[in-house]
């Protein structure tokens, strides 16, 4: 890192021997073998071109730098170099680092500027659909890998002069291209300057993706709840625009990174946007709903068995203490197996190729789970407590979300264990004064419930009124914006 | 130290004070005195309290933007002052500690029959200061946030309806004599406490007086209606005779209750309204922290600290045997610090206005 600092501010500049200019760029890029040179003799003298051919389109020099330095007959280089569009620069860092992002390098004999021609490749994945945030009915586009071609896919979806993007380069080693986009009106000045401060004030060797920046502009680092929404579709990543909040762009991570991001946002779906208002409103009630089961269930559960077993009338007792009877584990003890059951499989699903997810599917599901209940390790009633926790912890719309309730789920139980009733009671409480205390640059994280923002809550936070109700369409002033405080 | 909250904050900071532990016996607290006519008594409280907080008001519209603790050294100046503020805090963790060993008491005996007191008490002075120390603004939050549950113990206890309603029970209306349901308005008034809050927190409200008087009055006349519905169907669901057998009423209303998928709906009442009761024992540690405090990092210190005589507090109590002579006593330190010192404050502010208003400017 210092090494690196220490070079740019030598300033060391080319001679205009191109011999020794060529074998010190060389030098500089620590004597690279795809450093290609390839020399020339021009009616204005003889010049050498340098590109890292790994990043260099070939043809494209080929067809025009070649044919142009060949071909025409300019009286002067600076006439030649205005007219092909090229930077010039003469600091050998500045060369460098132009090889490094793809540009081919012209050097004339006795001249002490170099030439810079953009003539990068540029490789991108085809523009799919994100196979972790998929939906039923809408767009399919998802975000790719290449800076240039998300910027494409959110300008493309908003043609107004308000998107603005701000370019910074992250990582002192790889120079990463890091975007910062929002709506110039619609967003919050200050929470703009804040953001791009933290930005700037990230001092990494390498930047690889947006869960880097992530970590480290994050206020709480010790919550258990992710403060800032990854997306790869666009049309999400879209709509957070036109609320107010800032896209944050990683060249080579197909992700947008939004904040500030209140709670709700994680139980939004664009489905939601593309159903009926009426279907939109049911599913996300059942998602709020699901929220309170993947945290509270076992730990209810638990809570019944060893402390409160009066609350269920007598026939379901019977069958629950039935199906208890011959497990020799505490209720706790069975909980945290069969969750941690659940998460194994489900880690070990994730990576292999599908047609063995299924197999461990079924070995989990099926096998697993009825040999533990016919060995009496496990009740019948913990099954379906298990199940039913799991799958509510997956309708979250992002995925990392249900993992957070997920893990929360395992403290709750301990406390339902221990205290019973009034364990999770107090653990609610703990959870929701979190939730209530943590701000993301300045925007209370569980807005617009805890501050209470009644009109807005109704209408496109619990349910999802028809669009003409939300006055979404002609609002002047951005969610965030009103959200703000207190 | 002193970040503005909302007129809608103000209402729920003060229901989630007042409404708390005192609630679940009050019906058989009141009805020895007043008998049928207790939620008369409820009704009659509230209009005392009423009037209460139209001197709070008016004291605190004089004194724009101070809390009480600001108000006394301005009426005794820096010495005395200091020293009635340093009283009040210590009103207040004792009165936390009081509320807490209601509270460790009352879940002891109907959901941890087993579980050591002292062990109950970390716990709840331990959820409580994680709130407290935050600011006003981040309580009022949560407090919002967790007066969704009154609209869930609302429901439970429609429930209750599907029991034997005996009507007869209030009737005839008016069969005690002023004087008892006077007394029973007394009773009522010690559980209705916890509007205390507006000395220390509407100074932090950004609006007009008027609009905190209207504010106000909306939080006294729900808390005072939410009690006299209580009380209310505590009278019309058991017998004068059972009333004042059982202790906590409004929980023993809900436990005959049986449906298909649960029973004890007591229990799941309880749960939920252990929030409520947290919420009181915050507001105090807040309460405390305030009236000695000035800085931001000075009122976290006070919160450690109080917590930790708050524990100390609760653990004495805890012990004692005869909580009788003890509430008295906190009776008469109410009627004090809660009455007597603001009336006295108010005819003060009469008094000293020209002297004052100089200052002030």
């Amino acid at each position: 890192m210092s090494n690196l600092t220490n070079e740019r501010s030598e300033k060391k500049l080319i001679t205009g021997h191109i011999q020794a200019d060529v074998s010190a760029i060389h030098a500089y890029l620590s004597n690279t073998e795809d450093f290609k040179t390839q020399s020339l003799a021009t009616n204005i003298g003889a010049c050498t071109l340098v590109y890292l051919e790994s990043l260099a389109k070939k043809e494209f020099i080929q067809s025009h730098i070649i044919l142009t330095l060949i071909d025409t007959e300019p009286s002067t280089i600076e006439s030649l170099a205005t007219a092909s569009g090229a930077k010039s620069s003469s600091e050998l860092y500045v060369i460098g680092q132009a090889l490094l992002e793809g540009y081919c390098v012209v050097l004339f004999e006795n001249h002490a500027k170099a030439y810079l021609i953009t003539a990068a490749q540029t490789h991108s994945r085809s523009i799919d659909e994100p196979s972790n945030e998929q939906i039923i009915k809408g767009s399919h586009e998802g975000f790719v890998e290449s800076l240039s071609t998300n910027l494409y896919l959110l300008r493309y979806r908003i043609k107004s002069p308000q998107l603005k993007v701000k370019y910074l380069s992250l990582g002192t080693l790889t120079n990463t291209t890091v975007a910062m986009v929002y709506m110039e009106k619609l967003a919050d000045p200050n929470i703009v300057k804040e953001c791009e401060k933290r930005l700037q004030s990230i001092h990494l060797e390498h930047l690889y993706s947006t869960g880097e920046i992530d970590e480290m502009i994050e206020e709480h680092p010790l919550s258990p709840f992710p403060q800032t929404l990854h997306t790869e579709r666009t049309d999400r990543a879209v709509s957070y625009l036109m609320e107010g909040k800032i896209n944050i762009l990683v060249d080579g991570n197909p992700m947008a990174l939004v904040l500030p991001i209140t709670f709700f946002s994680f139980y939004q779906s664009p489905d939601d946007y593309n159903n009926r208002w009426i279907t939109g409103s049911f599913y996300r009630l059942v998602r709020m709903i699901s929220f309170m089961l993947a945290i509270s269930l076992p730990a209810i559960y638990i809570a019944i068995v060893s402390f409160h077993s009066e609350v269920l009338p007598p026939g379901i007792l019977y069958s629950v203490k039935v199906s208890l009877t011959y497990v020799p584990f505490p209720p706790i003890v069975e909980a945290i197996a069969m969750q941690l059951i659940l998460e194994l499989l489900k880690e070990a699903a994730i990576r292999l190729p599908s047609p063995i997810a299924q197999t461990i599917g079924i070995v989990g599901g099926l096998v697993i789970g009825t040999a533990v209940v016919e060995a009496h390790l496990v009740s019948h009633t913990m099954i379906v407590v298990i199940g039913l926790t799991a799958i509510a912890s997956f309708t979250a719309p992002l995925n990392e979300f249900g993992t957070s309730l997920r893990i929360l789920g395992f403290p709750t139980m301990i406390a339902a264990a221990l205290f019973g009733f009034f364990g999770i009671s107090m653990m609610m409480m703990v959870i929701f004064i979190h939730l209530c205390k943590i701000e993301t640059l300045g925007v209370p994280f569980f807005a617009p419930f805890g501050p209470f923002r009644g009109r807005d809550g109704k209408k496109d936070i619990f349910l999802r009124l028809p669009v003409w109700k939300t006055g979404k369409a002609g609002n002047k002033q951005s969610f965030i914006q009103r959200w703000k405080l207190p | 130290m002193n970040i503005s909250i909302t007129k809608n904050q103000l209402f729920f900071l003060i229901i989630k004070t007042q409404i708390g532990i005192g609630l679940l016996s009050l019906p058989s607290v009141i009805q020895h005195s007043a008998g049928g006519d207790a939620w008369i008594s409820v009704l009659g409280s509230g209009l005392a309290i009423q009037l209460l907080i139209l001197v709070y008001w008016h004291l605190c519209k004089r004194y724009p933007g101070m809390n009480l603790s600001e108000m006394t050294i301005v009426f005794f100046g820096s010495y005395i002052g200091r020293s009635v503020n340093a009283i009040y805090y210590c009103f207040f963790v004792i009165i936390a500690g009081y509320a807490c060993t209601l509270y460790v008491r009352l879940i002891k005996v109907w959901l941890l029959p087993l579980t050591p007191g002292w062990v109950l008490l970390l716990l709840i002075i331990g959820v409580s200061i994680y709130l407290a120390l935050e600011d006003l603004r981040v309580i009022a939050r949560f407090y919002q946030l967790a007066a969704v549950l009154f609209v869930l113990l609302f429901v439970i206890s429609l429930a209750t309806f599907s029991n034997d309603i005996h009507l007869s029970n209030i009737l005839p209306v008016g069969q005690s004599d002023i004087s008892q349901i006077i007394s029973g308005s007394e009773k009522t008034f010690f559980a209705m406490l916890g509007f205390e809050v507006i000395l220390y927190f509407s100074a932090q409200v950004k609006d007009t007086p008027s609009g905190i008087l209207k504010t106000i009055t909306m939080a006294n006349w729900f808390v005072t209606l939410f009690y006299s519905y209580f009380v209310f169907i505590c009278l019309i669901g058991f017998s004068q005779e059972a009333l004042s057998k059982v202790k906590e009423p409004v929980l023993f209303l809900l436990r005959g209750l049986t449906f298909q998928l649960f029973d004890r709906l007591d229990l799941i009442f309880l749960t939920i309204w252990i929030i409520p009761m947290s919420a009181t024992i915050v507001s105090y540690f807040c309460l405390a922290g305030k009236s000695l405090a000035t800085s931001k990092k000075g009122y976290q210190r006070l919160v450690w600290i109080s917590g930790l005589l708050v524990l100390l507090v609760g653990s004495y109590l805890y012990k004692q045997e005869n909580m009788e002579s003890i509430s008295q006593w906190i009776e008469y330190g109410y009627l004090l610090m809660i009455v007597a010192v603001p009336l006295l404050m108010w005819i003060l502010s009469f008094l000293f206005r020209s002297r004052h208003k100089r200052r002030l400017t």
